[in-house]
């Protein structure tokens, strides 16, 4: 699997922030003062707001670890969104409606892909290698640090740069169905390849496994397959060690439905194993704010991490751990 | 592990059965023409490539929940459910098999954006329940989940929007996939709807032709917006040969970033190249080896010029192979276009055939190579590059194998 089996992938970076102001209907978003100063390199270059929160992010991210810029270009991007540029694509369509055609800002078009927000951190960071934009709804910035993760492991890139982020606006507003407490978020992480040493002495957080399955059975979340999949990465990857392992649930269903549905799961998966669920969702982003919660953590409780995205029929199921026990 | 492609599925403006796409495309036909949504003063350009008709969700007939999502979906269904039937495979038996969905896209379901925008200045209150229908089935993960409800298939999917080049970067990924035995079937492809917010906005940048997608012509004024959807199935060689004939192999694939401008492509083709080199480079072949290539060729000035400058600089000027743009027929079907290059040039291969350039009247002065003009040309076609430029500076290029 590795180059090196002295070497691990780890997360040796991460930045986070969440939105925390409530707006008038439902979300919490990101403060104006975040990222309103963003100009960037070439300060008569237009980013509209989720580009701007997502460069803000990624500009603390290399400041607070005085990351290599030169090496940072090498790196791949692997960005989780599930609405992106949603809001950029609504304003320019109702502009066309309300006014012209002919009165829409042409420097505003480009803002309408949905892999914009990505493709601005490639050209102001430089950055020359893969660009993948993942757009798996809840599971978007899980997924996209499990993509980088493979991608890493099978040498596409030395170095990578994964998370998420979305932005509230009017269609989430419509089309958000979930109860739960919804925020704005922007995470990102650096990935890259270490040494064992150096990843315990620094309290890195190793990477141990990814996968992503359809869970669904008959056209109904299928709590025998949720528990076949948390047997099989159990088994795979951690049966040597008897540390305590803890698992994370996000997902859009209700509280009681997602509980009854994962206790279940890990009941019949024959493991004993602490379950906490996320009453939080930050939509694309959610996965990469959990990876930074538990990132930012001095001191975990427990040697391994199991984090569970859960977005309509697909789980995603990422294993990491800050100190795994030597084998 | 030789990855293979065993199955073909299309749903575009030439057509719905791989024959009959085939058959239109070889014609030097055009699939575009006026579309009557943007007749009107508000546009200089009136031209587009729309599906007319609605015969393609004909194979959705006995899908459940067909008409629960919108037509992106509907269009990604019905071609999946084509590459399928191709690829002689029975989705009611694929119940252990490891499947996964790899899809492209520009901008998603951007037609229910586009009805809810329309519905909100309206400003009616009955159209609410409506409203909220739609802006729940808008995020594109809804695409790959609709594939698996109206198909019946329990699949695990990557949505990729990476815009023109959405289809490079699936199959890019569909790769990766395999080679980590996280599947045992990709189904990569990309899709996109004809869409106001890329008429217009590509109106307003001054590069829609107001009439024929012309290709490496002198007097190329633009590109043609279009739509469509296509999907091949990846899998093991030897495991596709037992039960099917294949069309090809997947031998490598390069995807990069211009890391330049949102909208132009690096004045030197940087991203390009580097994506056709890595291609070859993973490809293990020489790039003598390379028959034919399916260029981006989207007829816009600046695309064109670029491309040809990065295949003198990659081949020299003398040893380009012969280059072909199918966006002089199909238009620019946008996330689904790389695709159904890739579709066309596994035909071609078949069949021997490079498919024509067509409108072109005057080669540019930079075009120093044979761009296939207005009429198809036999060639030996065992390997051919097929590239894509989009927007944001997401590059792509793949090498595909004759079988």
């Amino acid at each position: 699997m590795y180059l090196n089996i002295d070497n691990v992938i780890c997360i040796t970076s991460s930045e986070c922030y969440v939105g925390k102001e409530k707006s008038g209907d439902h979300a919490c978003v990101i403060d104006e003062s975040y990222y309103i100063y963003y100009q960037g390199e070439n300060k008569s270059r237009h980013f509209d707001r989720i580009s701007k929160i997502l460069l803000t992010g990624m500009s603390k991210l290399c400041d607070k670890y005085n990351l290599n810029m030169e090496k940072l270009k090498t790196a791949g991007i692997y960005l989780g969104t599930q609405y992106s540029s949603c809001n950029s694509i609504h304003t320019f369509d109702s502009k066309a409606l309300n006014d012209s055609p002919l009165s829409v800002n042409p420097i505003h078009f480009p803002d309408t892909v949905i892999n914009s927000p990505a493709s601005q951190l490639s050209i102001e960071y430089k950055m020359e290698n893969e660009n993948f934009t993942i757009s798996n709804g809840l599971n978007a910035s899980l997924d996209a640090i499990g993509i980088a993760y493979e991608s890493i492991l099978s040498k596409a890139t030395e170095i990578a740069i994964a998370g998420g982020v979305d932005e509230w606006g009017k269609i989430q507003s419509y089309g958000t169905q979930c109860k739960k407490e919804v925020a704005e978020a922007v995470g990102l992480v650096l990935l890259e390849e270490v040494k064992q040493d150096e990843a315990r002495q620094k309290s890195y957080i190793q990477i141990i496994s990814y996968v992503s399955e359809n869970v669904k059975k008959d056209c109904i979340l299928s709590a025998d397959i949720i528990s076949e999949v948390l047997r099989k990465q159990i088994e795979e990857n951690l049966k040597d060690y008897e540390q305590k392992i803890e698992i994370f649930v996000s997902s859009l269903l209700d509280e009681t439905d997602e509980k009854h549905l994962f206790e279940e799961a890990v009941k019949k998966s024959g493991f004993d194993i602490e379950l906490h669920f996320n009453n939080k969702i930050y939509f694309g982003a959610t996965g990469v704010v959990e990876v930074d919660k538990i990132y930012k953590k001095s001191k975990l409780d427990c040697s391994f991490q199991i984090l569970l995205n859960l977005n309509k029929s697909i789980l995603s199921c990422l294993i990491i751990s800050r100190n795994p026990p030597v084998s | 592990m030789d990855i293979a492609i065993s199955g073909m599925g299309v749903v575009s403006t030439a057509g719905y059965e791989l024959e009959d796409f085939w058959n239109y495309l070889y014609g030097g036909n055009i699939s575009y023409g006026v579309v009557d949504e943007f007749n009107n003063p508000n546009y200089r350009v009136h031209i587009g490539a729309v599906i007319k008709d609605n015969m393609w969700r004909e194979n959705l007939t006995d899908c459940e929940n067909v008409f629960e999502y919108g037509r992106a979906s509907q269009y990604a269904a019905s071609a999946v459910l084509r590459a399928f039937v191709d690829a002689n495979l029975d989705r009611m038996s694929l119940k252990d098999t490891r499947i996964a969905l790899c899809i492209g896209t520009t901008m998603g379901e951007v037609d229910y954006e586009e009805n809810i925008s329309e519905l909100l200045v309206k400003d009616d209150a009955n159209d609410l329940p409506d409203i909220k229908k739609m802006a729940y089935r808008y995020s594109s993960d809804n695409i790959a989940e609709g594939i698996c409800d109206m198909l019946g298939i329990r699949a695990n999917y990557y949505m990729i929007p990476a815009a023109c080049s959405g289809g490079n970067y699936a199959i890019a990924l569909g790769e990766k996939l395999l080679r980590a035995n996280k599947a045992d079937i990709v189904i990569a492809g990309g899709v996109d709807v004809f869409s106001r917010v890329a008429f217009t906005g590509f109106h307003r940048l001054l590069t829609l032709s107001p009439d024929y997608c012309r290709p490496f012509d002198k007097k190329r004024r633009g590109l043609v917006i279009g739509e469509g959807c296509g999907f091949v199935v990846m899998e093991e060689k030897e495991q596709a040969k037992k039960r099917t004939d294949i069309h090809g192999c997947l031998l490598g694939a390069g995807v990069k970033s211009d890391r330049y401008h949102m909208v132009s492509p690096h004045p030197d083709g940087d991203g390009a190249y580097r994506a056709m080199k890595e291609a070859i480079q993973t490809a293990q072949i020489g790039k003598d080896d390379i028959d034919y290539i399916s260029a981006h060729g989207t007829g816009t000035s600046s695309n064109d010029r670029i491309e040809a400058h990065v295949l003198q600089q990659l081949f020299g000027e003398e040893n380009i192979p012969p280059t072909s743009s199918i966006k002089s027929m199909l238009g620019h079907s946008m996330g689904a276009a790389s695709i159904l290059e890739c579709i066309a040039s596994l035909l071609m291969m078949e069949k021997k055939i490079m498919l024509p350039t067509v409108n072109l009247i005057e080669k540019d002065e930079c075009v120093t190579f044979n761009c296939v003009p207005n009429t198809p040309q036999k060639n030996k076609m065992s390997y051919v590059m097929s590239n894509s430029f989009a927007f944001g500076g997401q590059v792509g290029s793949i090498i595909l194998k004759g079988k």
